[in-house]
């Protein structure tokens, strides 16, 4: 069982902040992209405190960028740091992927080669930030579009020896699984059964487009059945972990969401009865 | 330099500028052509610039229309790729842009300048406002060596067209006015959690300028008669309305005596 279990929580988007504070919605906790609130001051800070006041939160990054070969942005971390300081979330995470080099940053997360060097280059990363933070971090196996040559294992095997050797906790896509293993075509129950049931902490679920010969991880619709059975299988396995709904695109108003957290939560206690976990 | 170094060169210098070395360096997909792998990340890579870029200048779209709009971005985008964290950051130079790319249509630098101060008003820092109540209490005496600390929301543009007419009039879908050169100011500031925008007259641009250089009751009085806008026994009272105005929409966040 997981010590860190936050129940069934909801992406913090900002159309829905008057909404959620107005009718305080049966969701259990938040998660915050970190980036939106690095600001000295103003909305997304006032509405983040208030939320703050009556959910458990937990920061999400998108630019921590721990696979470049650029130097640590402390600056940056500083300033997580202080939101944090700030904020008290339950713990805070990014992806396993870089954003950019040469001080530049792409917005999106690419893919690093599955190798002994680059395993090295992250974990000695990862030690930095969570020394400088304070705390363990969760990273998030991104969606992927290409396989580099260079790389040496599989995915999976590469995530586990980075959280391993780290010391650090993984926050498990199950959209993302599904995306690359559509993509790269192999078994997602595989990826599943290589993770290290302590390290994982969280889950995210999500929506994608099928574009016929591969899949694109848009955040932009709603969750597909074999996504969720998916999560069924992840549940099996890792039994009680904070899941949490991501929607960055094409966003419905809250009931929507809350619709498809119902679903997670039923699934989830689902297999929990078969398996005698405990539900409290 | 590192093979995992190299392929981060090469494969973000196809994201960027469609340099195609790191083709070699990939597996050829079991379904499907790689090219179309490779252009879900240079696709979403201008997407995501374009999109923040459209978020952030909503008006402006609105008013060069869509394709015209994401023909500037592409080229900023070339011009200014993103540098920081935030995405909403990378946007903050289009202003600077569009006054060297754009000078013969200056207003649109303006009013991209405009449209920035009012999102940046929005994330300023907090601090409280300055209650009319508390002013009150003060003795008459004292007044002439009271200063005002503006709240950090506030800013001041100065304009060479008639700017804020045109995003007033974007803003309420109102028939836009003849674009013109026509000197003006225009105070931006935060009230709560609305940002606002307003016309400034230049005798209230001086004693905007006099209040936020720390000047003083007396010597705002002073600025705005030397600058020949007002008579002396005017200035005081066009100065005490300025106060009156600014307190009630949330402009001064502490008062001090020098």
């Amino acid at each position: 069982m997981n010590d860190a279990f936050l129940g069934f929580g909801l992406g913090l988007r900002a159309q829905h902040y008057p909404t959620i504070l107005e009718s305080r919605p049966q969701v259990d906790w938040f998660e915050a992209i970190t980036e939106d609130y690095l600001v000295a001051g103003g909305n997304s800070l006032y509405y983040l405190k208030r939320i703050r006041e009556h959910y458990p939160l937990v920061l999400h990054g998108v630019s921590l960028s721990i696979g470049s070969r650029d130097a640590i942005n402390f600056d940056y971390l500083q300033k997580v740091k202080t939101l944090a300081a700030s904020i008290q979330p339950a713990w805070i995470s990014d992806h396993l992927c870089w954003t950019g080099i040469h001080g530049l940053n792409v917005h999106d997360l690419l893919p690093i080669p599955y190798t002994e060097e680059s395993i090295q280059h992250v974990v000695d990363r990862v030690k930095q930030v969570q020394d400088f933070l304070g705390t363990q971090i969760l990273l998030e196996n991104v969606s992927s579009y290409i396989e580099y040559q260079a790389s040496t294992m599989q995915e999976w095997d590469f995530l586990a020896a980075v959280a391993e050797q780290a010391d650090c906790f993984i926050l498990l896509d199950i959209n993302n699984i599904y995306v690359s293993s559509v993509n790269h075509q192999f078994d997602p129950l595989d990826y599943l059964n290589a993770m290290p049931i302590q390290r994982v902490r969280q889950f995210h679920l999500a929506g994608h487009q099928n574009c016929e010969d591969y899949i694109i991880d848009t955040h932009d619709a709603p969750i597909i059945d074999s996504v969720w059975s998916l999560y069924a299988a992840a549940v099996r396995r890792f039994a009680r972990v904070s899941t949490m709904i991501e929607r960055d695109d094409n966003i419905p108003e809250l009931p929507a969401l809350l619709a498809e957290l119902q679903q997670a939560k039923q699934i989830a206690e689902r297999v929990w009865e078969e398996n005698n976990v405990c539900m409290v | 330099m590192s093979a995992w170094f190299s392929l981060q060169e090469a494969l973000q210098r196809h994201v960027l500028l469609d340099d195609d070395d790191i083709v070699d360096q990939l597996v050829t997909p079991r379904k499907g052509v790689l090219d179309d792998r490779l252009a879900v990340y240079t696709n979403a890579y201008r997407w995501r610039l374009i999109d923040a870029l459209r978020k952030e200048y909503p008006l402006l779209c609105t008013h060069l229309g869509e394709e015209t709009f994401a023909e500037l971005s592409t080229a900023y985008i070339e011009e200014y790729p993103s540098r920081f964290y935030a995405i909403s950051e990378f946007t903050k130079q289009l202003p600077q842009f569009l006054a060297v790319h754009h000078a013969d249509q200056a207003y649109l630098s303006e009013l991209a300048a405009l449209i920035r101060a009012l999102s940046l008003s929005l994330e300023s820092a907090d601090a409280p406002f300055l209650n009319p109540q508390a002013l009150a209490e003060v003795p008459i005496q004292n007044w002439p060596s009271l200063c005002f600390k503006m709240h950090p929301s506030v800013q001041c543009l100065i304009f060479q067209w008639n700017t804020f007419l045109l995003w007033k009039s974007l803003v309420k879908k109102t028939a836009l006015p003849r674009i013109g050169k026509e000197a003006s100011y225009c105070m931006v500031w935060r009230k709560e959690l609305q940002s606002y925008a307003n016309g400034l007259a230049p005798t209230a641009y001086v004693a905007f300028q006099a209040f936020q250089a720390g000047c003083c009751f007396a010597e705002v009085c002073e600025a705005v008669y030397a600058s020949g806008l007002s008579s002396e026994a005017e200035a005081a009272t066009f100065v005490a309305h300025y106060l009156t105005d600014g307190l009630r929409d949330h402009l001064f966040s502490e008062v001090y005596t020098l």
